[in-house]
């Protein structure tokens, strides 16, 4: 049996500490490169069912330019059978990115395609949808587990919510989006790497015109705030007190005011002055007790 | 070889086992002087090859005999009678106690003329022979297994025959010498039983009876009595520099062992070295704590298994010694370090783990996370190298940058310090003493990555290889003349274990730095500290990389501490419990090992525990409030304590 996972390189953003709103206040540490997580819960529901039956064959699906080179390999060496990567530059819209992949998995008839639910970087999840759509193929989305009941029939195990699951049967082939799991982390063995390291991405030629319609436009793109200057854990060893202070005095108001010097008398000119001019005392002798 | 640090080693033993480091210190020397100093051994030898040296006097020898045979039987009835040691004995051991006794005993009999003179006469000389060629047997086999594992590369049936018959060769030549071999061989008066007194026939019958017995007893007897012998002399000399320092030898191949054949030559011939005295078992915190760990054990099923190939291939280690075992190791080096014969267990642990690390892709559960979060972010915790100078909050640390590249001390900071709140304030405190003392220092900021220790020690060679060949890159751009690091593990990393990847480095633990900075008067600690402190050695600090005192120098320079020792201190410190992976491990057998520490240390009724490494730190401090003494015990890093001293 076929099955086609489709794999996202992203790039993951885990902290803003930059400083230049230019770049929406990102440093070049700031991001790593890595395989869509939800993407690698997809490749372990396909090798769960590979390690029952040994016949099936895994062919992994990325679209764009290599950005990771390494972590694709890893996929490879745990045990995925074929690499291919479409040529073809991945930042376009959704609607689009779905359509090539959907006319790219459709080229090896696949019995079974896994995507995961969403992707970490744009956090969209409507690319599966799409897939569906475009393949007209039966659609189950954020499934935790795979299982073969039948001859080309999957029931698949999803979260319904509030604790209830849910079975869900259909005949194959068919397409699963497929949320995180429980399951304990893979890791490739020895031989699987050399291997993979060995191993050709093979290259896809689409000679289809898949451009979608726009029918959307970005028009203002906001930027996020500036990490603040101190974020700080507060020193252990001091009482309570001190470290909610401290984490108060981490922000980044500034506290305005001066101390009034000098005698009584010219501390309360001064602060009745004050009072009347930020208007908060009324000096106009319309409010008074009668 | 670390002279002071082996007496201590030995008068620890002496308090803890008088009685039979005694007997076994006794035994030993007596029996290495006496044959080779007994008068009627040397009127022999001169008889025969007409070479003279002193003797000893015959109430001397009589005194040094029954000394060595009255220890042999402290041997004996120690592994009969003490039920701990009964379970580990095996019937080889007590061929061995016999075979030892036996020329002791029938030399004694035969001397005093007892009764049946040459039958003791003659049981003396065979088990006299037996002895030797036992011993220069294994030491040829021995090196028919280095020839094989080297150049031939293959288990031919007939090496290990071969070279026992070019030992017993080499050591019958010396027959060829003999000035009269008709009555000074006293082999001779045994074939007199045989042969009749012919010289054309009697003289070369010699000989080759001489040859073919000795080669009958090498194929007879199973030849695994004694090894022992042979292997721990083969260790001593075979050792590096510090033998601690690395976990396979310099120069090896690292191994990841699945099977027998995988192990290298060193690895097979040191377990062959140990004698199940049981040492490394009752000092490794995981036998103690009831972990299925047992050093002898892994020792032993590796020798047992040498030697035995069956058609279907060479055994599968995984077999023998189980998952259990080898994932409830803290690589504290406790056993390597009280092993009387040298050997190293660690070592072969280690191979294990590489093996269901890198070979299978099967290491525990929870270590995976960890694992990918190196892969990925660099560090133990996931929180990426953007994050990594958090720690610094209000203190100024320079940073080396392309602009800034030089510096006097290259302050390693470490996942712990970087991300752990706790650990962060000690580096912190670091941080203000350095400053204190003006001393020209920095950080490499976000360039670092993890050390890649505990990655090494779980078994994930490969990872370790890309975050330290990453780091020796990173470090290459900066000029500084020391490493100064908080965590032992980072500085056992980067001290020892860098230099593969071209990173020669000079690393110096900060309690070390911070004690000669006191005794050269750099910094005084100012402000009293009253309070009764006791050390906890840091396994990597203390055992591994040789480092004790600087912790108590700068307690003792700081007003108002009373310091106590506790009872398993320096080399006989007790692990935390939190290296060699374990702090991802979540190994439920048996006790917890930090539980078993806190109580020593609640034990000496201090109220602060000083330390010096971010593992012990943490595993102290779950330990001691897990047990909930009260006044409950403190927990402080040293640097702590003398950043607080100096204000």
């Amino acid at each position: 049996m076929k099955i086609v996972v489709c794999i996202k390189q992203i790039i993951h953003t885990y902290a803003r500490t930059g400083r230049n709103p230019e770049s929406l206040y990102l440093s070049k540490t700031d991001q790593i490169k890595r395989i869509n997580p939800y993407d690698e819960a997809a490749l372990d529901i396909a090798l769960n069912l590979k390690e029952e039956n040994r016949n099936h064959e895994i062919i992994l699906l990325t679209l764009g330019p290599v950005l990771i080179e390494e972590q694709l390999r890893r996929c490879l060496a745990l045990g995925a059978d074929h690499l291919y990567r479409i040529d073809h530059p991945a930042d376009t819209i959704s609607r689009e990115k779905a359509n090539i992949l959907a006319q790219a998995a459709l080229s090896f008839s696949p019995d079974l395609i896994l995507c995961g639910k969403q992707s970490k970087d744009h956090e969209n999840g409507v690319v599966p949808g799409f897939m569906a759509h475009a393949l007209n193929l039966p659609f189950v989305a954020g499934i935790e587990a795979l299982e073969l009941t039948r001859e080309m029939v999957g029931a698949a195990l999803k979260n319904s919510g509030r604790g209830v699951k849910q079975v869900i049967e259909t005949g194959l082939p068919a397409l699963f989006s497929v949320d995180l799991g429980a399951s304990a982390q893979r890791m490739p063995t020895g031989s699987g790497m050399q291997k993979a390291l060995a191993a050709p991405i093979h290259q896809f030629d689409l000679n289809i015109d898949v451009a979608a319609r726009h029918k959307t436009a970005h028009s203002v793109i906001s930027v996020p705030c500036p990490r603040t200057k101190r974020t700080l854990v507060p020193d252990y060893q001091d009482d309570s007190f001190y470290r909610v202070r401290q984490l108060l005095t981490a922000s980044r108001v500034k506290k305005k005011g001066r101390v009034l010097t000098g005698s009584p008398e010219t501390q309360i000119t001064e602060l009745m002055s004050f009072l009347r001019d930020k208007k908060l005392i009324d000096v106009s002798g319309r409010n008074q007790v009668k | 070889m670390n002279a002071p640090g082996h007496i201590q080693s030995f008068l620890f033993w002496v308090k803890k086992r008088p009685v039979m480091t005694a007997a076994a210190l006794v035994f030993h020397t007596c029996f290495l002087i006496l044959p080779l100093f007994l008068n009627a051994h040397v009127v022999l030898i001169n008889s025969v090859w007409d070479i003279n040296w002193i003797s000893l006097s015959s109430e001397f020898s009589m005194v040094m005999t029954l000394l060595a045979i009255f220890s042999c039987s402290i041997f004996m009835i120690r592994r009969l009678c003490i039920r701990r040691i009964r379970a580990l004995t095996r019937s080889r051991d007590y061929w061995m106690l016999l075979i030892v006794s036996l020329p002791l005993l029938s030399g004694f009999l035969t001397h005093h003329h007892f009764a049946w003179y040459s039958f003791w006469l003659i049981i003396h000389i065979i088990s006299g022979e037996v002895l030797v060629a036992l011993v220069f047997l294994r030491a040829g086999l021995f090196a028919s297994e280095y020839i094989q594992k080297r150049w031939i590369k293959k288990n031919y049936w007939w090496t290990r025959g071969a070279a026992s018959g070019l030992v017993i060769l080499l050591f019958g030549t010396a027959g060829l010498f003999a000035k009269n071999p008709v009555f000074s061989w006293p082999f001779n008066s045994l074939q007199l039983l045989v042969i009749p007194y012919v010289p054309e026939v009697f003289h070369p019958m010699i000989k080759v009876h001489f040859f073919i017995l000795v080669i009958i007893l090498a194929f007879i007897i199973p030849a695994d009595l004694m090894r022992h012998i042979s292997a721990s002399l083969i260790n001593m000399l075979y050792f590096p520099k510090s033998r601690m320092a690395v976990l396979s030898e310099p120069g090896a191949d690292i191994t990841a062992a699945a099977t027998m054949d995988d192990l290298t030559w060193k690895q097979m011939m040191d377990s062959q070295a140990c004698v199940s005295c049981g040492k490394c078992v009752e000092y490794c915190p995981a036998a103690i704590s009831g972990k299925p760990l047992s050093p002898e054990k892994v020792n032993r099923s590796i020798a047992d298994q040498i030697g035995s190939d069956s058609k279907f291939g060479p055994a599968y280690l995984n077999e023998i010694i189980s998952a259990g075992e080898i994932w409830s190791c803290t690589t504290c080096m406790a056993c390597v370090h009280h092993c009387p014969v040298f050997t190293d267990p660690v070592d072969k642990i280690i191979s294990l783990r590489r093996h269901e690390t890198l070979g299978l892709g099967q290491p525990p559960n929870h270590s995976r996370g960890m694992f990918r979060h190196l892969e990925l972010f660099g560090d133990t915790y996931g929180r990426g190298p953007a994050l990594r100078m958090d720690w610094v909050h209000d203190e100024k640390v320079p940073i080396l940058s392309d602009d800034a590249a030089q510096t006097d001390i290259l302050l390693w900071v470490g996942c712990a310090g970087a991300f752990h709140p706790r650990y962060s304030a000690v580096y912190r405190s670091m941080v203000k003493i350095l400053t204190y003392a003006r001393i020209d220092f920095a950080v490499m900021g976000q360039a670092e990555r993890c050390c890649g220790d505990q990655a090494r020690r779980l078994g994930h060679e490969t990872l370790f290889s890309k975050l330290a060949a990453g780091n020796v890159d990173e470090m290459k751009k900066f000029n500084f003349k020391r490493v100064v690091t908080l965590c032992p593990h980072c500085l056992h990393s980067l001290k020892n274990e860098y230099p593969r990847f071209g990173g020669e480095y000079d690393v110096i633990h900060a309690s070390q730095l911070v004690a000669d900075l006191i005794n050269d008067e750099k910094i005084t600690p100012k402000y009293p500290f009253q309070t009764t402190v006791t050390f906890h050695d840091p396994c990597y600090l203390g055992r591994v990389n040789k480092t004790y005192q600087p912790i108590r120098t700068i307690a003792g320079a700081i007003e108002g501490i009373k310091t106590n020792e506790l009872e398993h201190n320096r080399e006989n410190g007790f692990c935390c419990g939190g290296g060699g992976g374990q702090m991802w491990l979540h190994d439920n057998s048996g006790q917890h090992i930090s539980h078993l520490r806190a109580l020593q240390v609640a034990e000496s009724k201090a109220c602060t525990v000083a330390t010096a490494c971010p593992y012990c730190l943490t595993m102290l401090d779950d330990g001691l409030v897990s047990i909930e003494t009260q006044p409950s015990v403190q927990v402080k890093d040293i640097i702590e304590i003398a950043a607080s001293s100096i204000g």
